[in-house]
């Protein structure tokens, strides 16, 4: 029914980011009902349309519902993005920067000088770095939207789980730069550390 | 009339005890839950509509679209395990919930 329809999609502005498709129609499907029921007992069509729509006036409840599913999404999204960003730098981190310094240890080697690995710190630095603003912009958000969801002792232990591999990783990079030939040893323990981190996360989030 | 605030928290052990009898759809949980409680207690149907969602995000309920009827679909809701879980141990509170206030009151067990 038009006036339904009407009355749903001006509740519908208040949050447009909502999955309202779905929360629309079954909405209507339950206005229409009662007023089909309102009209069976007698009502006339004007006052069980009046009656339908002032039943529905209090919102509240419903919203309260929506906002959070919002939250929650929303949530889960940046997290995902976060994580896959985290990820992929830490692999980055040891790959890309590892394999420069193994190729400029064989320039270094060839000239006999050993200079030639500072460059090495270019790459180094700038993942460290990227990784660190990935780290922190990550926990804002968990913080921000934590605070919201009110999981905040769960926050507290993933926060320590994040310092002790950050930790680890940053150890493995110093090693990995003073002995640029053990980045073979090494490379599978970040690795499989962020492999474990990133699972762990995903399956903490869908219990 | 029974107050809303008290059954608030007993609204969705409600819907499922409807749903777990058999798959139905908005309207026809609100009249049942009228006609269950001879018209002492009546669920607004904003707040129906809260607690489905609730179930639904929870994955306590189901929810598909039945055949058209009077021109138009109905969506249907089904309780799934985890919700009958969920029942089961709503109506173990329930009784524990029941035995502490009726001592408090000094109503005796088995009281109608």
């Amino acid at each position: 029914m038009r006036k339904f329809e009407e009355f749903i999609n001006r509740k519908a502005m208040q949050f447009p980011n909502s999955d309202w498709a779905e929360t629309q129609h079954e909405l209507l499907e339950i206005m229409e009902d009662k007023y089909e029921d309102l009209i069976k007992s007698g009502m006339k069509s004007d006052t069980a349309i009046d009656r339908v729509i002032s039943d529905f006036q209090d919102f509240g409840e419903i919203y309260d519902e929506l906002e959070n599913k919002d939250i929650r999404t929303k949530y889960d999204e940046l997290m995902d993005t976060y994580t896959q960003k985290t990820f992929f730098t830490v692999l980055g981190m040891f790959l890309i920067p590892g394999l420069i310094l193994v190729i400029l240890g064989s320039i270094a080697n060839l000239m006999n000088s050993r200079i030639i690995l500072f460059w090495g710190l270019i790459p180094v630095c700038t993942s460290i770095a990227y990784f660190v603003y990935l780290l922190v912009k990550r926990e804002s958000i968990k913080s921000k939207y934590e605070k919201i969801l009110e999981s905040k002792s769960e926050s507290r232990l993933r926060n320590t789980q994040t310092v002790l591999i950050c930790f680890t990783i940053a150890s493995m990079i110093v090693i990995d730069y003073i002995v640029a030939d053990s980045i073979l040893i090494i490379l599978p323990i970040p690795i499989a550390t962020a492999v474990f981190y990133l699972i762990k996360n995903k399956v903490e989030r869908t219990l | 009339m029974l107050s809303s605030d008290i059954m608030r928290g007993y609204n969705e052990p409600i819907i499922l005890s409807i749903l777990i009898k058999g798959d139905n759809y908005g309207y026809e949980i609100l009249k049942e839950i009228t006609s269950t409680t001879s018209e002492i207690y009546s669920m607004k149907e904003a707040t129906l509509y809260a607690v489905i969602l609730r179930l639904k995000k929870r994955d306590y309920i189901s929810s598909y679209k039945g055949d058209i009827s009077h021109g138009r679909s109905r969506t249907y809701y089904r309780i799934t395990s985890k919700g009958k879980m969920y029942l089961s141990e709503m109506k173990k509170s329930w009784h524990e919930t029941k035995s502490i206030i009726n001592r408090f009151l000094d109503i005796e067990e088995g009281w109608q």
